[in-house]
């Protein structure tokens, strides 16, 4: 049952925050999977803490161009290839990450970086 | 640039910015003005501790007033003008330099807007129209004092073209007299359409759009300026003016104005009449008497004790302008979020502007729900005071009162925003038309969106907000026991405008608490 939940809601995108080993504790990895260039119903938050390393891997199954807003990273995703966006969170604040197209209706951001205070 | 900036863009794309950019802003971005916040909401805890002490604060302040029955004393003001160097500062010279540089403020910004770069991030108009200006004046406004007034470029150019065509300069006249009836409604209905162009208006971060509006009210202003009279169009037509106006009303300083040599004087039956700074309207009265000039250093707030000239109209105009900054924050919550995206589901029928629709329906009904529920305050008030006041006079004379929590909530929703989103200024003032300019070598400065923590404008936001309800409650209360001699009387006559304010301030409290969604 809750298997079939979690699919349901990350259908469109996977999200899986990991912390690796004791070395590398502060490193938080990000992975966004989108598929047809959407972005899902109700965006992830990637919750950091300031001074985290933070890195996102992106995939996807059509060429894209996404945008980190407050940090202002940009990257295109090619399809079938892992893009990854690596910084360190030196600010608080939430930002949205989106994908820029021209259609003009309005898109909800892919997932939200939130990076908190020590 | 400094190491840290450059490691936040550790992405090859840099070239595509500003082609990005430019496809970022072709999609419409619902929400305040201009520009993304990135707010962290507040934390619960910080949430419960601004909630208790709104409460226990309304409760002692209210303790403290029963038991003290001292009528009211003026508070202490301070002519500033006593000091040659204040004089020297706020004389003829200084604010004639004042006024030069905002005409060519507003000037820059026209022509930006219209020849420039129409990206908004690379075109001063929107920077400098939604940041500096409408945040920046408010700011200044409610804690400097009315500095607009003095400013204002409008007034400047029609001054200037008064002097100029008319010899002598005599005709301060009205060519058509102010209707009495109608108030200050045409402000207020500007405001309105003001607040839908900055929250709803899918066009208000492109340059040229924000540039012919400026023409527009230009034209409008001088129009109105010269129909009816200048200071008559500034202080019952210009929304910006009064807006300014009144949260200037809170602010420690006040310019104030003797009409000695002027048909102001004359309109009055030769008594001198004192502008007390709403609209600093006779320039060559400020000009010609120094003497008769005072600039008021007084306590913050006392200012909105002065209710003596609240209209109906007027006070309907405060409430607008509370309502449509408390909106501004609402349209950023999951909450109006949900409303939004059932509403957009349920109502297909209304097409591509369905969003437009919706959020302008959501305007208007807020601002129709403050008034009611304002109203029905005042209909208690004055039912607790046993008629000795009308639901009216009560609506107007407590409607000053609720200025400094909306002042309070301005900090609280704005300041983060003002200090990141305004260092785009530093970039535009090299660069403001777009064409790849560097005038003072800072065309490449990038925002530093670690200017203020999280943690700095949480504790920044709660202290403002209690501090802003304390103030409020403590003017209802000078305000009641000034109406009323009975001081039980007065106390029972606040416990609306009590349950209120504190509901206007946990409203404040819930939506800085709120993740912000774009």
């Amino acid at each position: 049952m809750r298997f079939a939940y979690s699919r349901r809601t990350f259908l469109t995108a996977v999200l899986l925050v990991t912390a690796i080993g004791k070395v590398l504790a502060e490193d938080r990895i990000l992975e966004l999977a989108i598929h047809n260039a959407e972005s899902p119903a109700k965006p992830p938050v990637l919750s950091v803490l300031q001074n985290d390393q933070v890195v996102v891997r992106l995939t996807s199954d059509k060429p894209l161009h996404v945008h980190l807003h407050g940090y202002d990273i940009e990257s295109d995703v090619a399809p079938n290839l892992v893009t990854t966006l690596r910084f360190t969170a030196t600010a608080t604040g939430r930002s949205p990450i989106e994908i820029h197209s021209n259609e003009p209706r309005k898109q909800r951001p892919l997932a939200y970086l939130e990076v908190r205070p020590r | 640039m400094t190491p840290r900036l450059l490691r936040r863009r550790p992405c090859q794309r840099s070239g595509a910015f500003v082609a990005s950019l430019s496809v970022l802003f072709s999609r419409p971005a619902y929400g305040h003005g201009f520009g993304l916040r990135y707010d962290l909401p507040l934390p619960l805890v910080l949430w419960i501790i601004g909630a208790a002490s709104t409460v226990l604060l309304s409760f002692l302040i209210v303790a403290i007033a029963v038991r003290s029955n001292a009528s009211v004393e003026a508070p202490t003001q301070l002519n500033l003008l006593r000091w040659q160097i204040t004089n020297a500062v706020t004389g003829g010279k200084p604010r004639l330099i004042a006024r030069l540089l905002a005409v060519a403020a507003l000037i820059l910004i026209v022509v930006a807007g219209i020849i420039g770069d129409q990206t908004p991030t690379r075109n001063l108009a929107p920077t400098a129209i939604w940041i500096a200006w409408w945040v920046g004046f408010c700011y200044l406004s409610a804690f400097v004092g009315n500095v607009w007034s003095v400013v204002n470029p409008w007034a400047a150019i029609f001054d200037w073209c008064e002097q100029l065509l008319s010899k002598p300069p005599a005709s301060r006249r009205a060519r058509v007299n102010w209707p009495k009836s109608l108030g200050v409604w045409p402000a207020t209905a500007l405001f309105l359409v003001f607040a839908w162009l900055e929250l709803v208006w899918e066009g208000r971060s492109i340059p040229s759009q924000l540039a012919w509006l400026a023409i527009g009210f230009s034209v409008l202003t001088w129009t109105g300026m010269f129909v009816f009279g200048r200071s008559t169009w500034l202080t019952h037509a210009d929304p910006f003016a009064l807006a300014f106006g009144i949260l200037s009303k809170f602010a420690p300083t006040e310019i104030c104005v003797e009409h000695a040599g002027c048909d102001t004087r004359a309109a009055y039956g030769g008594t001198v009449v004192t502008d007390r700074g709403e609209a600093l309207d006779c320039d060559r009265c400020y000009r010609a008497a120094e003497s008769r000039r005072r600039w008021i250093l007084r306590p913050p707030g006392v200012g909105l004790l002065h209710t003596e000239n609240i209209s109906h109209s007027l006070m309907v105009f405060v409430i607008v302008m509370l309502s449509t900054v408390t909106f501004d924050g609402l349209m950023a919550t999951p909450f109006w979020q949900r409303i939004e995206d059932a509403l957009y589901v349920a109502l297909p029928a209304l097409g591509d502007s369905r969003l437009a629709i919706i959020n302008t329906l959501g305007l208007l009904s807020f601002c129709a729900l403050f008034i009611a529920v304002y109203r029905l305050v005042a209909t208690l008030i004055g039912h607790a005071s046993k008629k000795r006041m009308t639901p009216d006079a009560a609506s107007r004379a407590f409607v000053l009162t609720l200025v400094p929590i909306a002042i309070a909530y301005l900090i609280a929703h704005y300041l983060s925003y003002f200090l990141i989103q305004g260092q785009l200024l530093i970039r535009l003032a090299s660069d403001p038309f777009g064409f790849g300019w560097n005038i003072f070598g800072t065309a490449h400065f990038r925002p530093d969106i670690g200017i203020v923590g999280a943690r700095f404008v949480w504790y920044t936001s709660l202290l403002a907000i209690v501090i802003g309800h304390v103030a409020a409650v403590s003017l209802a209360h000078i305000i009641a026991l000034r109406s009323f001699d009975d001081p039980r009387l007065a106390i029972r006559s606040q416990i609306p405008m009590l349950v209120l304010m504190v509901a206007y301030t946990m409203m404040s409290l819930w939506i800085i608490a709120q993740p912000i969604v774009e």
